[in-house]
Order: C-alpha cells, then sequence, then structure tokens
C-alpha cells in the first residue's frame, strides 16, 4: 500500500536524509488476552489474600459513634437553651408541624367525598376526564382499603413537602439555569443529595429535629428538591441560543427573556420536574414512617414488623394507588399542550379552561358541603371497606404450601451458590487488598490517581469506622442483585430496541414499575420468600431493573440510521450489528444503566433492613428505632461511604454520559424512584411521546 | 447627523484571554493560525471600517468562519466588539448604556436570523408581535400591526398558525415580517436564505428587492452567496479571516478583483450578467463622426448588449443620461465574453 502513495524515488532520496523515521505502528495486543492476563493476576491474589489476616483489624478501629453520643447528649442537655435550637431548629421544627397539622386539617375537613371530588376535578382540569376518572377510583381505592385516614396524612405530607420543593427548587433551577456560577455552585450539592442514601440522613435529622413531622418534611424536602431544580435548569439551558439572540436583538430586559422566552419554552421540563418531584416525595414520604411519619408507610412498616404481611399488604396497595394517580395525572398535566388544544372536551362538548376549573371549584365546594352537612362523614365510611388483609394472608399461606418448594431451591440457591460464596469471599480477604482494589479499579476505569486515591481512602475509612463486616455482607448482597439485575436487563433491553412490538409489550410494565416506591416492593417478595436476605436481592432486582432496560434499549435506538445503514449496505448480518456497531456505540448509555441499577440496588438491598436482610440497613433501623444515634449515624455514614464509592467507579466506566443526558446531567445518581422521563423521551422526540402517553 | 446611518470605524473582535492586548500590537498583522499558536487568541473580526448610506443595500459575503455573522452581531453588540467604533445615526452605540442600547435595538435596528429564530411556543402573529410586545405595546395594537405586515409578506392568513406547521420559506417569511414589524431604519440579515431552496431562496431574494422598493430601509446582509450578494446589494464587501479583502460594487468588484482570493470566488460567476457597458467601454466624450448603431444606457448589463453587436457592424454609443461617456463595438463586447470563459 504505501509503494502507491511513495513520490518519484528521487525526491524521495533527498527526503529520506531528513525526513524523521516514520512511526512503527504496533498491533495491540488483542483484548482478550489483555483481560485473561488481568483475570489470572486478579485470581492469584484472591489465592493469596485468603491466606492472609482477614476482614479489618479491630485495633485500627476508632469508635466514632462515643463523639456522636457525645453530641446527642450535648443536644439533649442543651436543646432547650442553645440559640442554635432556640432560634434556628426549634423554630423549623414548630413551624413545619404548624403546616402540616394545618394542611392535614383542612384535608380532613373537606370529607372524604370533598377530596374525591375535588381531586378528580383538579386532574380533570388538569389533564383531562380519564384522569379525573383514574384519580376518582384511585382514592377511592384508598378508602375501600380501610386507609382513609393514613393516607389524608400521607397526602398532606406530600403536598407540603412538595410545595416547599418546587417553591425553592424552581428558583433555584432558575439560577442555575441562568448563571454557570450558581450551576457550578449547586451541582456538587445536588449530586450529594442524589448520592447519599435517604437512610444516611434520617439519623441527624433526627438528632437535630426529634422523631416526627419536622424530620418527615426536611428529609423529603432534601430527597424530592433535585429534580425540581435539575429539570428546571435544564430547561432553561435547553433553549436554543438563537431564541435568546432574538430576544437580545429585539431589545428585551432580562426579566422579559425569562418570562417570555425562557419558562415558556421550558415548561415541558420544568413540569417533568413537578411530576418527578412528587414522586420522590412519595417515596421518601412512606419511608419516612421509619422516623414516625404518620401515614401509609406507616400500615406498611407495622405490617412487616409484625409479620402480618397481609396488613402490609393492604397498605402497599394503598401506597401504589396514589402513587399511580399522583404519577399519571401529573405526567398527563406535564404533556398536555394547551396552545394547541385550548379547549377541554367532556362528552362531546368543548370548555374553555376558564369554565372548567369554575366548574372544578364549584363542584368540589358541593361535594364538601353535602359531605359536611348531609352525610356528617369526615372519613370513608367503614361499612364500605374490604381489607385485603385477611385474604392476603389466607393467600400467603396457599403459596407457602404450593410453591414453597421452588422458592425455597430459589433461595436455598441463592444463598448457598451466590450470597454466602460472595460474602465469605469479600470477608476472607484482607481489608487492605479490598480497599486496594477498589482504587486499583478506580483508576483502570477512569486513568485518574486522585480517583483511585479516594475510592481507596473511602473503603479504608469504612473499616475505621468498625462497619467492615456489615459493609462487605451489604456489598455481596449488592452485587449479587446486581448481576442478577443486568443479566435479565440487556438481553431485554436488546430485544426491546430490536422489536417495537416488544418495547411497547414492555411500557406498561417498566412504568409501572418505576412508579411504585421502593418501599412496595418488600411486601410482595416476602410473600413468596418469607423474610431474609434473598426477599431484599429479589426486590432489588426488580426494582432496578427498568432504568437498565430503559437505558439499553435508548442506547441502541440512539445509534444514528446512517451508521447502521452504512454497516447494513457493507452486508452485516443483525448479529453483526448488533456487537460489532449498535452495543459499542450504546456503551455510554448501557453504563449509565449499570450505574443506576447498582444505586438503586443498593437503596433497596438497604431499605430490606426492614425485612430481616440484616446488614447495615438492619443496623440502622435498628439504632433509629432504639435511639442509638452514634452507632446509627456510623452506620448512616458507612452507607454514604459505600455508596460513594460505587457511584463514582461506575460513573467513570460511562464517563460520556454527561453528553448524552445535556449540560446538567441527572446528576451524580439518580437515586430516581423512576428514570423513565428524560432520556427515554429524547429518543423519540416529544411528539411520540405525546402520542403514546 | 452625518451622511452615513451606519458606520463601523476599525472594528475588532478578539476571543481569548486578555484579548484587548492584541489590538495595536504586531500581533494583531499575524494570520490567523499563528495568532492563535502565540497567544491562544482568535480574532474572528479584525479592524473592519465601512459605511452604509441611507437606504443603501450593504452586503457581507464571506466563507463560514470568516467572521461575517460576528461582524454584523457586533453593530448591535449581541456580541460585545473588543475594539472599534459603530456609529448609528453618529451615535457609537460601544458606549451606550445598557437603558440606550436596548432603545435602539427596539427602535432603530431589527434583525433576521439564519435559522428564523422563530418561538415555537407562540403563533405566527405573536411571533411577529414579539418586538412590539418587548416595547411595551398593548396587546389590541400589537396585533393588529402584526397582522398588517404579515399581510405585505403574503401571510396573512396564517396568523394563528405555529411556526412548525410553516414550511421553511413561509418561516422566514414571518421572521422578515418580524423585523418588518418593528419599522426600523435599519434591518440585519444574518444569511437569511441559506437554509432554504435554491427556488425558494430566488423568492425571498425578490421579496427582499420589493420590499426594498417599497419601504426603503437601510441593510445590512450576510451571505455566502456571491450570486446572492450580486443581485441584491448596492455595495458588496468580500471578507476573508475577518477582514475586509474588498468593498466595491458588484461590478467594481467582478471587474477588478483585488486579489487572488476574491478573482478565484468569482471565476464562475457570469461576468455578462453583471459588467455593465461602462465597464467595457472605450471611453470618449465627443462624437467623431462615425455613425453609432444606437445609443445605450451606461448600465446595460453585457448580456443585453450581445443582440445588438451581433446583429449590426456598427458600434454603440454609450450614455449617461444625455451625455455621451463612451463607445462599445463587437470586439470589446467578445472580449468580455472571452475573458468570462478563462
Amino acid at each position: 500500500m504505501a509503494t502507491l502513495h511513495a513520490p518519484p524515488e528521487t525526491e524521495l532520496a533527498n527526503e529520506a536524509i531528513e525526513s524523521p523515521p516514520l512511526p512503527i505502528h504496533r498491533v495491540p495486543a488483542s483484548p482478550w488476552r489483555r483481560r485473561m492476563v488481568w483475570l489470572g493476576v486478579i485470581a492469584l491474589a484472591i489465592a493469596i489474600g485468603l491466606r492472609l489476616t482477614p476482614g479489618f483489624p479491630e485495633r485500627l478501629v476508632v469508635d466514632v459513634g462515643k463523639v456522636f453520643d457525645g453530641f446527642q447528649s450535648w443536644v439533649i442537655d442543651h436543646n432547650k437553651t442553645s440559640p442554635l435550637f432556640v432560634y434556628f431548629f426549634t423554630p423549623i421544627k414548630q413551624a413545619s408541624k404548624v403546616l402540616l397539622d394545618a394542611t392535614t386539617n383542612v384535608v380532613q375537613r373537606m370529607t372524604f367525598l370533598g377530596v374525591i371530588v375535588g381531586a378528580a376535578a383538579l386532574a380533570g382540569v388538569g389533564a383531562g376526564w380519564r384522569m379525573a376518572i383514574l384519580a376518582a377510583v384511585g382514592f377511592a381505592v384508598m378508602g375501600i382499603l380501610g386507609l382513609w385516614e393514613s393516607s389524608m396524612e400521607t397526602l398532606a405530607l406530600v403536598i407540603v413537602s412538595v410545595g416547599f420543593g418546587l417553591l425553592i427548587g424552581i428558583p433555584l433551577g432558575i439560577w442555575a439555569g441562568r448563571s454557570d456560577r450558581a450551576e457550578k455552585f449547586l451541582r456538587p450539592l445536588l449530586d450529594a443529595m442524589q448520592t447519599v442514601p435517604a437512610f444516611s440522613y434520617l439519623l441527624p435529622l433526627v438528632l437535630l429535629f426529634g422523631i416526627g413531622a419536622a424530620t418527615a418534611l426536611i428529609s423529603t424536602l432534601i430527597f424530592a428538591l433535585p429534580p425540581a431544580v435539575r429539570l428546571t435548569s435544564l430547561g432553561i439551558r435547553g433553549v436554543p441560543p438563537t431564541a435568546l439572540e432574538v430576544a437580545g436583538s429585539f431589545g428585551s430586559t432580562r426579566r422579559q427573556t425569562l418570562t417570555k422566552v425562557q419558562l415558556p419554552m421550558a415548561k415541558p421540563s420544568i413540569m417533568l420536574g413537578v411530576n418527578q418531584t412528587i414522586m420522590m416525595a412519595l417515596g421518601m414520604v412512606v419511608i419516612a414512617s421509619i422516623v414516625s411519619a404518620p401515614g401509609l408507610g406507616r400500615d406498611v412498616l407495622d405490617g412487616l414488623k409484625l409479620l402480618n404481611v397481609g396488613e402490609a399488604l393492604n397498605g402497599g396497595i394503598a401506597i401504589v394507588a396514589m402513587a399511580i394517580v399522583l404519577d399519571r395525572v401529573s405526567f398527563a398535566w406535564s404533556l398536555r399542550d394547551r396552545r394547541r388544544k385550548p379547549t377541554i372536551d367532556v362528552l362531546g362538548r368543548s370548555f374553555t379552561y376558564r369554565q372548567a376549573a369554575a366548574v372544578a371549584v364549584v363542584v368540589t365546594v358541593a361535594a364538601v358541603v353535602v359531605g359536611r352537612e348531609v352525610l356528617r362523614q369526615q372519613v370513608w365510611p367503614e361499612n364500605l371497606t374490604v381489607s385485603v388483609a385477611d385474604p392476603a394472608n389466607a393467600a400467603l399461606h396457599w403459596i407457602e404450601h404450593t410453591f414453597s418448594a421452588v422458592t425455597n431451591s430459589i433461595s436455598n440457591g441463592l444463598i448457598r451458590f451466590a450470597l454466602n460464596p460472595l460474602k465469605n469471599l469479600l470477608l476472607g480477604l484482607p481489608w487492605w487488598m479490598i480497599a486496594g482494589g477498589a482504587g486499583l479499579f478506580a483508576w483502570k476505569v477512569s486513568r485518574r490517581v486522585s480517583l483511585a486515591v479516594f475510592c481507596t481512602a473511602c473503603t479504608a475509612a469504612i473499616g475505621v469506622l468498625g462497619m467492615w463486616d456489615l459493609a462487605m455482607d451489604t456489598l455481596s448482597q449488592v452485587l449479587v442483585a446486581v448481576v442478577i439485575s443486568i443479566a435479565i436487563a440487556i438481553p431485554l433491553g436488546v430485544a426491546s430496541a430490536r422489536s417495537d412490538r416488544f418495547q411497547r409489550t414492555l411500557k406498561p410494565a417498566l412504568d409501572a414499575m418505576q412508579t411504585m416506591p421502593a418501599f412496595v416492593y418488600l411486601v410482595p417478595v416476602i410473600f413468596l420468600f418469607q423474610l431474609g436476605r434473598v426477599p431484599g436481592v429479589i426486590a432489588s432486582v426488580v426494582y432496578a431493573l427498568p432504568p437498565a432496560i430503559r437505558l439499553t434499549d435508548l442506547g441502541i435506538r440512539q445509534v444514528p440510521k446512517e451508521t447502521v445503514e452504512a454497516a447494513l449496505s457493507y452486508g452485516a448480518t443483525p448479529r453483526q450489528l448488533l456487537f460489532k456497531v449498535q452495543l459499542p456505540l450504546a456503551r455510554p448509555s448501557i453504563l449509565l444503566g449499570v450505574n443506576q441499577t447498582i444505586m438503586m440496588a443498593l437503596s433497596v438491598v438497604i431499605i430490606a433492613g426492614l425485612i430481616g436482610a440484616g446488614a447495615l440497613g438492619f443496623e440502622v433501623v435498628y439504632d433509629l428505632t432504639h435511639s442509638l444515634i452514634g452507632r446509627g449515624l456510623v452506620a448512616g455514614i458507612t452507607i454514604t461511604l459505600l455508596a460513594i464509592v460505587i457511584d463514582r467507579i461506575t460513573q467513570a466506566m460511562g464517563m460520556e454520559r454527561r453528553v448524552l443526558l445535556g449540560p446538567v446531567g441527572t446528576g451524580g445518581v439518580g437515586w430516581w424512584t423512576r428514570f423513565k422521563a428524560i432520556p427515554v423521551r429524547r429518543a423519540s422526540g416529544p411528539r411520540d411521546d405525546v402520542l403514546d402517553g | 447627523m452625518s451622511e452615513f446611518i451606519v458606520s463601523c470605524q476599525g472594528v475588532w473582535k478578539v476571543y481569548g484571554p486578555k484579548p484587548e492586548r492584541i489590538i495595536g500590537s504586531p500581533d494583531a498583522k499575524l494570520p490567523r493560525a499563528e495568532l492563535l499558536e502565540k497567544t491562544g487568541c482568535v480574532a474572528a473580526v479584525r479592524d473592519i471600517t465601512f459605511d452604509v448610506a441611507p437606504g443603501e443595500v450593504f452586503v457581507v459575503m464571506g466563507l463560514s468562519g470568516s467572521g461575517k455573522s460576528t461582524l454584523v452581531r457586533c453593530i448591535t453588540r449581541l456580541i460585545e466588539p473588543t475594539a472599534g467604533k459603530v456609529l448609528i445615526d453618529g451615535e457609537d452605540v460601544v458606549t451606550l448604556g445598557e437603558e440606550r442600547l436596548r432603545d435602539i435595538r427596539r427602535h432603530k435596528v431589527s434583525m433576521v436570523f439564519q435559522h428564523f429564530g422563530l418561538l415555537p411556543h407562540r403563533r405566527i402573529v405573536d411571533n411577529v408581535a414579539f418586538g412590539l410586545e418587548v416595547q411595551g405595546l398593548d396587546k389590541e395594537e400589537r396585533i393588529a400591526r402584526a397582522a398588517g405586515v404579515l399581510q405585505t409578506v403574503g401571510l396573512g392568513s396564517w396568523g394563528d398558525a405555529y411556526p412548525d406547521e410553516l414550511s421553511g420559506g413561509m418561516q422566514q417569511r414571518v421572521g422578515l415580517a418580524r423585523a418588518l414589524a418593528m419599522e426600523p431604519e435599519i434591518m440585519l440579515f444574518d444569511e437569511p436564505f441559506s437554509a432554504l431552496d435554491p427556488l425558494i431562496r430566488r423568492d425571498m431574494q425578490d421579496e427582499v428587492i420589493r420590499l426594498q422598493k417599497e419601504v426603503e430601509k437601510t441593510m445590512i446582509f450576510i451571505t455566502n452567496d456571491l450570486l446572492e450578494a450580486l443581485k441584491l446589494g448596492d455595495r458588496i464587501a468580500i471578507m476573508k479571516d475577518g477582514a475586509f479583502v474588498q468593498i466595491g460594487t458588484p461590478e467594481e468588484v467582478v471587474a477588478h478583483p483585488a486579489d487572488e482570493y476574491v478573482a478565484d470566488f468569482i471565476r464562475d460567476v457570469p461576468r455578462a450578467h453583471v459588467l455593465t457597458a461602462r465597464a467595457i467601454m472605450e471611453p470618449a466624450s465627443a462624437g467623431d463622426g462615425r455613425t453609432y448603431e444606437r445609443d445605450i444606457p451606461h448600465d446595460t448589463v453585457v448580456q443585453d448588449l450581445l443582440p445588438l453587436v451581433v446583429n449590426s457592424d456598427l458600434p454603440l454609443r454609450v450614455m449617461d443620461g444625455d451625455r455621451m461617456v463612451g463607445i462599445v463595438d463587437r470586439t470589446a463586447v467578445m472580449e468580455a465574453l472571452i475573458e468570462d470563459r478563462a
């Protein structure tokens, strides 16, 4: 080949003297060979490691818990006198309580009839009559299950925290959207808020605000704020520069640019933020029952604690009903395109929005009056309730008897061949080997020494905190869940990307899975697998599936059409197309899916502490309920460290993800209860979504 | 008030660290790549000076990356120039405060954008009324005015539609209407038709020429299409690497390209369509007793002379009004055509 391009010989002779020698292109060693070498090294290291002193040595442990306990006693002694409490924490605590009580009060005084009709009317005006029916049915379900009061308590908590979340989140998002400095300042904060598992900040909040409404409210706020900020900022930054230039060239002031161009154009994204905030808030409000937040979470938690699975299921169904109503209505609302369709149609007649809103208000007020004056009944009438608890418990026994052979073998298999060997391996290796391994892996995927050192230090810190064994236990559960989850998700994602029909079939299931708060997943799995680590792992697998499936699908579908055409025109088989073109190009998206899967699995494995999965999650729950603040805080910090290490490493694996998700990204890790909207929408374009949403 | 409505004097736009230091230093003369290498700065616009008379159409022509879009944005400071003066009606825009600058943008100058820049969330009529809305006009009045302007661009019945329901050509008519609605003295066009199909582009160019005749605006028009520049421009500036290579009437540029670069550009231009009798004539002020085929105006293009010299052996007399300015014969026309082919 080279001779073809060689200049005539005379010139060649002249140049040969001066020109530097041609670079030698070495053929790189086959990646498989390199991988085998790596595997060999790892196997050897493990073999040696297992002969060394296992675990983390006692003498290096620092009792940090004592410090926290000291702080706790200081708080107990001073929370009536210290200005920090008198003028800051206590007023916040009291204000939250007052606000929450007032909201609960209003909701209760509206009576069940007023709430159902009001919810339906609101949904109807915002999102159409189908959503009105959905809202009415959803709320009726909560009443029929006999959980009206708890449901209203949960609703009040969601309303207040979402209200605050948007009140703070949208202005912050606008700020971050318009100023790079603000964005730089807020991003690490939001990353932190989304990386730190909810269980970790419950304890410090309990310390500052005590058990009860304020802690529930503030933890929910922390949990639910990031999507509101991020999606507002994303929307504002997504406004094309030409639009801003047009505004400027016609002499808009900054305020005019904001109100006439940026906000209207960012509206779909902001509305999506509202939807996400609502769902996050609901997810957290349920978890907050651990710190005595009132509501449906409490019903589930009590059921779980008393091993009354039927009771837990009752609460679980009510939560799902509320989740579906809130999600579908707010999502439909966010998609609603008023400019295209300035009227809403009810039974073939068109009404303007103003008329519809007026009707909604009148109907709601009428329902409240009827409820108060005619029925004189605040909560759903008791003679109309049907509890599923007893039949569910009966079914549980039947299932236990019928399927126990299957479920037991799955259970035993998981424990014997996956959970125990992995746990024993992690506990059998010396701590420095695991910490070093984490660092080495971090370096390998990122080539950044700083990240490697950081990951090693964080892992070592877990040992110093005295939580080594528990953390390794949790890690083993997470890894098993993740491996299973990915092994299922990637093939499904590939199948979904290659068949529109399969994608359509899968969609409702994935939507449903992403609507439910993590907490709820625990209920059905203990039906099948009783208590212990296995139901925790299974719940994690199920919970973590949807984002990995969707991101694999998305990644493959995002491969440019021209690239696929080029491959096909050279005669690639479907299989070659998949392995040589689509999967490599989908890599960033798939790796983001892996990151999401891991973080979501971790969150559920920890929550599974509630159903006997032990390890760090149980430690936190136990300490919370027994007021062991110091130890609980240490466990919380350990969870955070674990989450950060895992997150940073997997993020480094999929570095390009920022490109995928635009300037702000969706942040550190989404502790999204669901990941549905943003990336999937990008793929199909807004129009498609309107059509199939 | 000066005789020029827009006047740029030594305008620079340099991107990079401490851009001010470049101007006036010897580095300023370096070619782009060397400047970047040495200082880390990119000079997008370098030392541009030109004047535009009221009612004139001034076209800036250049390839992508030549800095023309940056230059047009410097005029209303959508991009802040690094140095130089921009006088609009004798007032230096560069030194103006925010308030006064906004005033100029609202009342004196309006712009038509390359990708139309319509706001997708507004109806067509609201898009056209955008500038008026920003000025603070009340709703009824601005809608009425916008509807009127939409009529003039031939989109009277589309006011209630949304931008994505219109074709590209129609969208740019909306962009044009939006600029016209402001009743500005000066209109800036940033490659307005480059995204359109050739036939639609020609329609739009005719539309601009028609409007120019009707409303007599001063126009500064950016394009990368030489034929468009020749068609629309009273004067053309050719821009390369941030600087003007040549300014002149279309004919001057075609007849006397300033350098290789410009010559290269105009190579494919059918000169017969651009060159006029004046450019190829042999100057003469009085009759020498010869007989002429007929009198022709001095701005007749060569294309139109052809049939005259083919059908007759006699030369043509070139007239500027009543005054004779020169003679054109068959040889002169043929030579012009031969040059065209070379």
